[in-house]
């Protein structure tokens, strides 16, 4: 993960349990031996500590907050998606078998600014994408791709920042494609979440 | 003669093998004639095994692939070039009648020696680009796995 990576992305740190007062909901059964769990992705850190745990009852996987389970799903998949977006840069011509392009530096770039948009989207929303995966394109295009519910949503994005695009597709309804622009994002989380 | 290579049996297989040895091109596809393509990379296949969008897509027009009449699985799948292709390369069919109907067509584009230094005379091209928007969406739902792909799929990102 570049240096630039990680001064794009925040660094959120969330304590578990978050404001759960009611002890009668807690699952008592043993925590398993690691009793931190850290998901590390890269700048997006999100960190459960049962605090003092010798004065507390012990709280079990069952018992976390719905919304900061969302937050980690989330915040997982995007830091595959990341992953997957280092790995593009080093593919190189012929990647496919047949003749690929590479992949521009500025687009995964692009690729990954555009991520960090959907995530804080999809945070602020409070909402966890049923699917959020990136595919890349012979033609040295990207996709980054989210379902919810029956709803599938695809950032596809090109070299050539006027090319890119979005589809939108809803069962029953015909497919939407228009150029990728300025608001594209938030308004298409906004019909992704809705 | 290109009426004869479309049908079944000893015509159709001594067509071909005379349009092979002239090196004619071929100058219309039926709509029900196969087309295989090959896929052995992870980054074309979602967790579950099935083809991503992105499997279709070329922008710069010219999308190979095989016409399976004058071709066979194995060729196909593991590639006409000198250097092949991995043995866990899977083979993806459709037919010409779905490149139509999601916006494109295929066109017999043989690669023949010289100038290249190989031959497939199998070899065909989409002429554009999918021009419908859910063209490579309709592709991946019409296309199948000839020949099922062994390649692990990435780990992608499930919410």
């Amino acid at each position: 993960m570049s240096a630039a990576t990680l001064e794009m992305l925040p660094h959120t740190s969330l304590t578990w349990p978050l404001g759960a007062t009611d002890t009668s909901a807690w699952d008592l059964s043993p925590l398993p031996s690691e009793s931190t769990t850290r998901v590390d992705l890269c700048g997006w850190r999100t960190q459960w500590e049962p605090a003092e745990t010798s004065s507390r009852p012990s709280l079990g996987i069952a018992s976390i907050d719905q919304k900061s389970a969302r937050v980690a799903a989330t915040a997982r998949a995007a830091s595959r998606v990341l992953s997957n977006l280092s790995r593009y840069e080093g593919l190189l011509r012929g990647w496919d078998g047949y003749d690929a392009e590479p992949f521009d530096a500025s687009l995964i770039h692009w690729a990954r600014s555009l991520l960090f948009e959907i995530t804080t989207r999809l945070l602020r929303a409070d909402v966890a994408p049923d699917h959020l995966t990136s595919g890349p394109a012979p033609d040295g295009s990207i996709d980054v791709e989210l379902r919810r519910g029956g709803r599938r949503l695809f950032f596809i994005l090109y070299p050539l920042v006027e090319r890119s695009e979005v589809t939108a597709l809803e069962p029953g309804e015909p497919t939407i494609l228009e150029s990728l622009g300025e608001g594209s994002v938030e308004r298409w989380i906004r019909w992704l979440v809705r | 003669m290109e009426k004869a290579l479309w049908r079944g049996g000893f015509v159709g297989w001594f067509a071909s093998v005379l349009l092979r040895h002239r090196r004619w091109r071929i100058r219309y596809l039926p709509d029900k004639e196969l087309l295989w393509r090959a896929l052995y990379d992870p980054d074309h296949v979602y967790e579950d095994g099935t083809i991503r969008p992105t499997f279709f897509r070329d922008n710069r027009g010219g999308y190979s692939c095989d016409l399976a009449r004058l071709s066979t699985e194995e060729q196909s799948r593991c590639g006409y070039a000198p250097s092949g292709w991995p043995k866990g390369a899977g083979l993806v069919a459709f037919r010409v009648g779905h490149v139509r109907e999601s916006g494109s067509d295929v066109e017999h584009v043989p690669i023949l020696r010289p100038p290249e230094d190989f031959e497939n005379y199998s070899h065909c091209q989409f002429t554009a680009q999918l021009s419908r928007p859910d063209g490579e969406l309709a592709m991946v739902e019409r296309a199948w796995f000839q020949v099922q792909q062994q390649v692990r799929p990435v780990k992608n990102a499930e919410g």
